[in-house]
């Protein structure tokens, strides 16, 4: 059985464990889940040192094959008469997805500590969603990759209904319908690649070298790129992330924002691969959309008071920008959009394991009725603070690689029109700084609103450690760029032939 | 002889609800019908064992009136696990509310196993008189299995509608295969094939013929006695209608019009399309606001006929198998949701959604078997639901419809609403004041068996490669 076969398998195994384990034990219960992401955790460091050994660490050795350069494959004929492969194989950027799933779950279990109302339940179909984003990364095979996919997607209903706050069967549903009339669109977009292909393979692969008719991928690519938007956070298609992310518990928010969104992402890149006439030709119409993603969504952030809800906007703003990367079909601006998702999934992580903390000491969200947090919770604060500055961009922190990275790649498009969106977008940041700055200082400085609060205590070791974990991998990423660079340029140079 | 040995199954199903109708004579004293079940049972078990040997001698019979093909002996093997599945299902437990009168079990069952033999013999008639008897065979006793509780108003209401409707459409295909035969000249559904020309009165005999099945597979605008009739009839009557009796009228469709049909071909694909779209549109549709619970499970299996419809746009080996694959799906998912109703029924008497409450918690069990079967109806990954419904939607976009496509993926979405709102029920909502959670259900064993076949089945047929290959082999042979 092969690595990846592994670290998809881990969490399913946790899965029947804990399904075997008595309603009682909850601790044994969370143990278990504790140790199948450290595990996982362990295994995809273990993953990117090792694909970064294979393709050297410096820029010396560039990737000239014309397909998807693959490692770690794992390969069997799985439905014979469709041609559908049991087929996993990893390039950087899904590495780089998988590290991220790894530690955002590894933090998730850590954040969803404190957790007592079904937990039994709660950890099975939390594992069971992770399974699934763990298969989609890993898939090479478009059939595969779907319906990893729509594992991924399922779980939610319940995690969100079950154990959310708020309207939560109302946004549980509605997330849930919105994911899955997007996954409509991607099933009409798989079955018409197949057979336009006529290779007889789902393999991404095979179907980019196929050569799909440039009149199919005129009209299919819009269709892909909505279908995979959806879970991006595409705008108009959007409104199920606020609501939905507001609702979910802790856990379920950090994943959910911090990796299922990056599906959305990913899945978009893979079309620009599969269909790059497509792609050239819809690439300007979707810069424009994701322009007004990234502004909607910071607008929209700055009339929130209630901490989730601005969490969840910036998240809006936040993936437009991934897919306003995409949009522009630049090398610089691709590496910009991936680094961007790496980055975006450890900040959102972050914030939402804040939001939880918080919210369980001072139960309430609004940081209106907040106020100089910092005194008497130091260490949440101060954790909330470095996240708040990766969001808007601070160099030192993973967000500022994505962000310049993004802005350079469109800036160099050689139009005015072009540019005029660059500069637009730029001066999102601005905005940013805004809801950012101003959730800061409300929260955290200023008199102590509430008399409860001031008895309130700091974050104890359990809290400590994912928070730890998370600033620790923002910082690295901004000050150690160069490994992702290179995982991600490497395994750009096939997706930027076809577009040449 | 050969030639009975070659009906063997046929022929040990009638033996069999002879048997059990006479159970009930032979020992009166006995009347909770646990012996019949049991009979019942396992016969059809060890007839289901047969049909995976070859006994058969020859594959025809009756200078070819009679066939058994792969496909042939694959439908009968859904039959006999549906009728299977049924009987264990009615098994009288120390339920609350009974749905079956004890009394009259050995009758029940007795016809089940009639109407189980008629569509064995539909599926391996090649030619349009034992087409027409099987048919009636299989229909007639479902009439007098809805009305069995005819003390029930609800219940003779929902047979007099059966009997309407079934005389209805049995009349209409009869008035269709009677204007081919006559244009023709032959009865064998392949020598109909080569010589049917194209005809106005060809088109008109066709229209005929698609909608007496249409009555059968309860395809819109032919659908109007289905949530009458599900909702009426005791609640196995209507597991047992809205698989084994859907299976059956999919065989029919098949025969008839790809069959015997076969230069007309465009035609009967652009028809069926069409019915596909209505059909399942309306039935999501009309699903998404339905309570009770049987009600629903009608409108939702009107939906799947409109997928399965999908598959038959499809005349060659790839839609074959999605229709294959889909059916077996299909009985297994909604067998189980249907055990979960029945189950419930039997031990509360409630029949209505929103009396699910807190589900979960009470009887897990039973809330994940229902959960994994709305998910599988659905179409959601890693049940078999998902790639049913993929090969069904590969199946319209080989011969390029990918229109159709698309309204099946969103009619699936649309589906996704109402079966989430069962799940909603069971496990997410909490009673509110002057709202009770449902109490504890003892299910008896035969019960329980059925809940882990249909789990272990709906899991299992999606991710295990071989039945579809082995529907896929059995496809390439056809009937």
């Amino acid at each position: 059985m092969g690595l990846l076969t592994t670290i998809i398998l881990i969490p399913f195994l946790a899965v029947i464990v804990i399904g075997l384990l008595p309603e009682k034990q909850t601790a044994w219960i969370k143990r278990t889940a504790l140790l199948a992401t450290a595990i996982n955790l362990g295994l995809s460091i273990y993953l990117c040192l090792d694909y970064l050994g294979k393709i050297g660490w410096s820029g010396a050795n560039p990737n000239t094959g014309a397909g998807l350069s693959l490692s770690y494959e794992e390969r069997f004929t799985w439905l014979g008469k469709l041609g559908i492969q049991y087929y996993l194989g990893v390039d950087g950027i899904s590495v780089l997805m998988i590290l991220l799933t790894s530690i955002v779950i590894f933090c998730g279990v850590f954040a969803s500590w404190q957790h007592e109302h079904r937990v039994k339940e709660f950890f099975c179909f939390l594992l069971l969603l992770v399974t699934g984003v763990y298969g989609v990364f890993a898939a090479h095979d478009f059939f595969l990759f779907f319906l990893f996919y729509e594992v991924a997607v399922l779980p939610m209903y319940v995690l969100i209904g079950l154990w959310g706050t708020g309207p939560k069967e109302y946004s549980a549903m509605k997330l849930t319908l919105m994911l899955m009339g997007g996954s409509a669109l991607i099933v009409v977009g798989i079955l018409v690649l197949y057979f336009q292909a006529g290779k007889h393979s789902f393999d991404f692969s095979v179907i980019a070298q196929a050569k799909i008719p440039v009149s199919t991928q005129m009209w299919l690519f819009p269709v892909m790129f909505f279908g995979f938007g959806t879970l991006g956070g595409l705008w108009p298609f959007h409104t199920w992330s606020p609501d939905g992310h507001a609702s979910a518990p802790t856990a379920v928010s950090m994943l959910h924002a911090g990796v299922l969104m990056k599906l959305g992402g990913y899945g978009c890149l893979k079309m620009i691969y599969v269909m790059p006439e497509g792609a050239k030709m819809w690439g300007t119409f979707f810069m424009i959309l994701t322009t007004v993603n990234i502004f909607y969504g910071a607008l929209v952030a700055i009339q929130k008071t209630d901490l989730k809800y601005i969490t969840a906007y910036s998240s809006v703003s936040h993936c437009g920008l991934v897919l306003f990367g995409l949009a522009t079909l630049n090398q610089t601006a691709f590496q910009g959009a991936v680094v961007q998702m790496f980055a975006h999934g450890l900040m959102t992580a972050l914030f939402f394991a804040l939001i939880g903390m918080i919210y369980g000491r001072t139960h309430t969200r609004y940081i209106t009725q907040m106020g100089g947090l910092l005194k008497v919770m130091p260490y949440l604060g101060v954790s909330y603070m470095i996240g708040g500055m990766a969001g808007l961009g601070l160099p030192g922190l993973a967000g500022f690689i994505a962000e310049i990275q993004v802005f350079v790649g469109s800036f160099a498009l050689n139009s005015v029109f072009h540019r005029i969106l660059t500069i637009l977008v730029a001066t999102s940041v601005v905005t940013t700084a805004v809801y950012m700055l101003r959730a800061l200082t409300r929260m955290l400085y200023g008199p102590i609103q509430d008399e409860h609060h001031e008895h309130l205590t700091d974050a104890n070791f359990m809290e400590r450690v994912p928070l730890a974990i998370l600033i620790f991998m923002l910082a690295f990423a901004g000050i150690f760029p160069g490994w992702m660079i290179r995982l991600i340029e490497y395994s750009l140079a096939p997706v930027m032939a076809n577009l040449q | 002889m050969t030639q009975l040995i070659t009906l063997a199954n046929e022929l040990g199903l009638t033996a069999l609800a002879i048997i059990v109708f006479s159970i009930s004579l032979l020992f009166p004293k006995k009347e909770d019908g646990r012996t019949e079940v049991l009979v019942t049972s396992l016969g059809l078990l060890a007839l289901l064992g047969l049909t995976f040997t070859s006994y058969a001698p020859a594959n025809t019979a009756f200078g070819g009136v009679y066939q058994v093909s792969p496909a042939a002996a694959l439908f009968k093997q859904l039959f006999l696990t549906a009728g299977l599945l049924i009987s264990l299902l009615s098994w009288p437990g120390n339920s609350v509310s009974s749905i079956l009168p004890c009394k009259r079990m050995g009758e029940y069952l007795g016809l089940l196993l009639l109407s189980v033999a008629g569509m064995c013999f539909l599926v391996s008639a090649q030619e349009l008189t034992l087409l027409y008897v099987g048919l009636e065979l299989a229909t007639i006793p479902m009439i007098l299995l809805v009305a069995l509780n005819h003390k029930e108003l609800r219940s003779a209401e929902a047979g007099i509608k059966y009997v309407l409707f079934s005389a209805l459409s049995s009349g209409l295909l009869l008035y269709g295969l009677s204007i081919i035969y006559g244009m023709t000249g032959k009865l064998y559904l392949a020598e109909i094939a080569t010589r049917l020309q194209f005809s106005p009165l060809t088109v008109f005999s066709l229209a005929l013929v698609m909608a007496g099945v249409g009555f059968k597979i309860s395809a819109v605008p032919f659908h109007l006695w289905t949530p009458d009739t599900y909702e009426g009839a005791p609640v196995t009557v209507t597991a047992f209608l809205s698989v084994a009796s859907k299976a059956a009228g999919f065989v029919l469709y098949y025969k008839v019009i790809s069959v015997a049909c076969g230069s007309l071909v465009d035609y009967c694909v652009q028809m069926t399309a069409i019915l596909a779209c209505l059909t399942m549109t309306f039935g999501n549709l009309a699903a998404l606001h339905q309570t009770n619970l049987k009600r629903f499970l009608a409108y939702s299996s009107i939906a799947q006929a409109g997928y399965l419809l999908i598959g038959l746009t499809h005349p060659g080996e790839l839609g074959m198998t999605a229709v294959l694959y889909y059916l077996m799906v299909y009985l297994f998912s909604n067998v189980a949701a249907f055990s979960v109703v029945i189950l419930v029924a039997a031990g509360t008497g409630k029949e209505d959604m929103r009396e699910y409450l807190g589900l979960s918690e009470t009887n897990p069990k039973l809330a994940l078997v229902m959960m994994l079967a709305m998910f599988s109806l659905a179409g959601i990954p890693p049940l078999a639901g998902f790639l049913g419904k993929f090969y069904l939607f590969a199946a319209a976009a080989e011969r390029g419809s990918y229109w159709l496509v698309f309204v099946g993926a969103i009619n699936a979405t649309i589906s996704l609403y109402y079966y989430l709102i069962v799940i909603k029920w069971m496990y997410l909502l909490k009673p509110q004041e002057g709202q009770e959670k449902i109490q504890a259900i003892d299910i008896p064993w035969a019960g329980q068996l059925v809940l882990l076949t249909t789990t272990i089945a709906m899991l299992l047929i999606g991710i295990f490669p071989q039945v579809i290959r082995w529907t896929e082999a059995v496809a390439v042979a056809k009937f």
